[in-house]
């Protein structure tokens, strides 16, 4: 692995570190979104009655 | 090729990201455990893992309905509150929370109550004949809740089969919940399915959601909780301020009814006049399966509940023509049933002035009697 990162040019290197970051950041994007979302869609006509 | 690699290594990243967020968020939660445990929201009453975060030794759970979720002003109402440093109560349940949605959290949380002790309000109301109606249940329906509960190797296959039949008849008119539980329950008969790994990803992604829904609610939490030393407390003295805190509140009535309550909503009936027929309620019900099904999860998790019998607002119901006398004897022949029970029988109260603040929920005399029964009941060995 250490062999096959040290070959490789420096534009792939950014290249890769541009790639994981990016597919990193969606994931967190997805999961926020996700976390804030009404995904359960329960009836909310008594949620508010105490 | 390079790019499946990146990808994967950014979805590593990702894992790693959530795994330290998931930290941050057991942290705050575990730096505010005093108002966390005493805010009550639904979004906390979901989150069990939450609740297992703020326990302790000295917690004792109440499970209930409404009467737990107005936390009176400390100055107003003294009688409301437990919370000593031999003792500490993490309230769970509103209005429409009932056996079935307790039954769940008691599986979910049950590993974390160090007391293995539990209190269970009983209101007569839940016990009309469909018990937890479908309209309301899915509104309270927490998912992490029956995952976290299904996952409990303690508790009898029966006793899940039974929740899940229960909860995806009461989400018939739910359809997006209901296509959910359905998929939980082929995980739950076979494991090693793709809803196997569904499930997996569902039951981290509810315990994550419930987390962040209670942090994002930690700004709006009183920091300031009051502490009381319930070990000295004088109960007698208590029942005299309850006394004259019920007499300042009542004054348009005889019935014992805080005077905005009745004025909205129960004036009307009384000027039509007293039901002279009168007749039992509350005695058939599905519910009574839901409650056996609660403290039969308790005794398979080795927990003793503390079942509180609360009455009606006697003087008000017998006027309504609404008899509880059958009800009352149901619940006292079901605690028998088990060894694991401890029935605290408020009935004798019923007819009590200012034990209710209204028609049904615990009024300034009913914390108090209920409080010092909890205490003693808590502190027994």
């Amino acid at each position: 692995m250490k062999h096959y990162i040290k070959n490789l040019r420096k534009n792939e290197k950014v290249q890769i570190i541009v790639y994981a970051l990016g597919t990193c950041i969606i994931c967190i994007f997805i999961l926020m979104y996700l976390l804030g979302a009404d995904i359960s869609q329960a009836p909310t006509y008594i949620y508010s009655q105490f | 090729m390079k790019k499946l690699y990146a990808m994967i290594a950014g979805f590593l990243l990702f894992v790693i990201v959530v795994f330290g967020f998931d930290q941050y968020l057991d942290m705050q939660i575990m730096n505010n455990k005093g108002a966390v445990r005493n805010h009550r929201t639904y979004e906390r009453f979901w989150s069990s893992e939450t609740q297992k975060l703020v326990m302790d030794e000295n917690t004792l759970p109440i499970f209930g309905s409404s009467e737990l979720v107005s936390l009176e002003d400390y100055e107003e109402n003294i009688s409301s509150f437990l919370n000593s440093p031999d003792m500490n109560i993490v309230t769970i349940g509103g209005g429409y929370f009932q056996s079935l949605s307790h039954a769940m959290e008691l599986g979910a949380i049950s590993e974390e109550v160090e007391s293995k002790k539990v209190a269970l309000f009983l209101s007569p109301q839940w016990f009309e004949e469909m018990g937890v109606s479908k309209e309301a249940f899915p509104g309270r329906f927490g998912e992490e809740n029956l995952l976290e509960f299904l996952a409990n190797d303690r508790i009898s296959d029966a006793n899940k089969t039974y929740v899940l039949d229960r909860v995806l008849t009461l989400l018939e008119d739910s359809s997006i919940q209901r296509r959910r539980v359905e998929r939980y329950k082929k995980a739950y008969e076979n494991k090693i399915s793709v809803d196997g790994i569904y499930m997996e990803v569902m039951h981290n992604y509810w315990k994550l959601r419930g987390k962040y829904s209670v942090c994002r609610q930690i700004d709006e939490m009183s920091q300031n909780v009051p502490e009381v030393d319930l070990k000295h407390m004088d109960f007698k003295e208590m029942l005299l301020v309850a006394e004259k805190q019920g007499k300042n509140n009542c004054t348009n009535n005889d019935f014992g009814i805080y005077d905005e309550y009745w004025d909205t909503y129960v004036e009307e009936r009384y000027k039509a006049g007293e039901v002279k027929e009168k007749a039992e309620f509350y005695t058939d019900s599905i519910e009574y399966e839901d409650l056996r099904c609660f403290l039969q999860v308790a005794k398979e998790l080795g927990i003793d509940v503390i079942l509180v019998s609360i009455p009606v607002n006697e003087a008000w119901y017998i006027f309504q023509g609404m008899l509880c006398d059958k009800y009352y004897e149901n619940i006292k022949m079901i605690s028998k049933e088990y060894d694991n029970v401890v029935l605290v029988d408020m009935t004798k109260y019923a007819d009590e002035k200012y034990f209710h603040k209204d028609v049904m929920h615990l009024g300034w005399k009913g914390w108090v009697r209920v409080n010092e029964a909890l205490y003693k009941e808590f502190k027994k060995e």
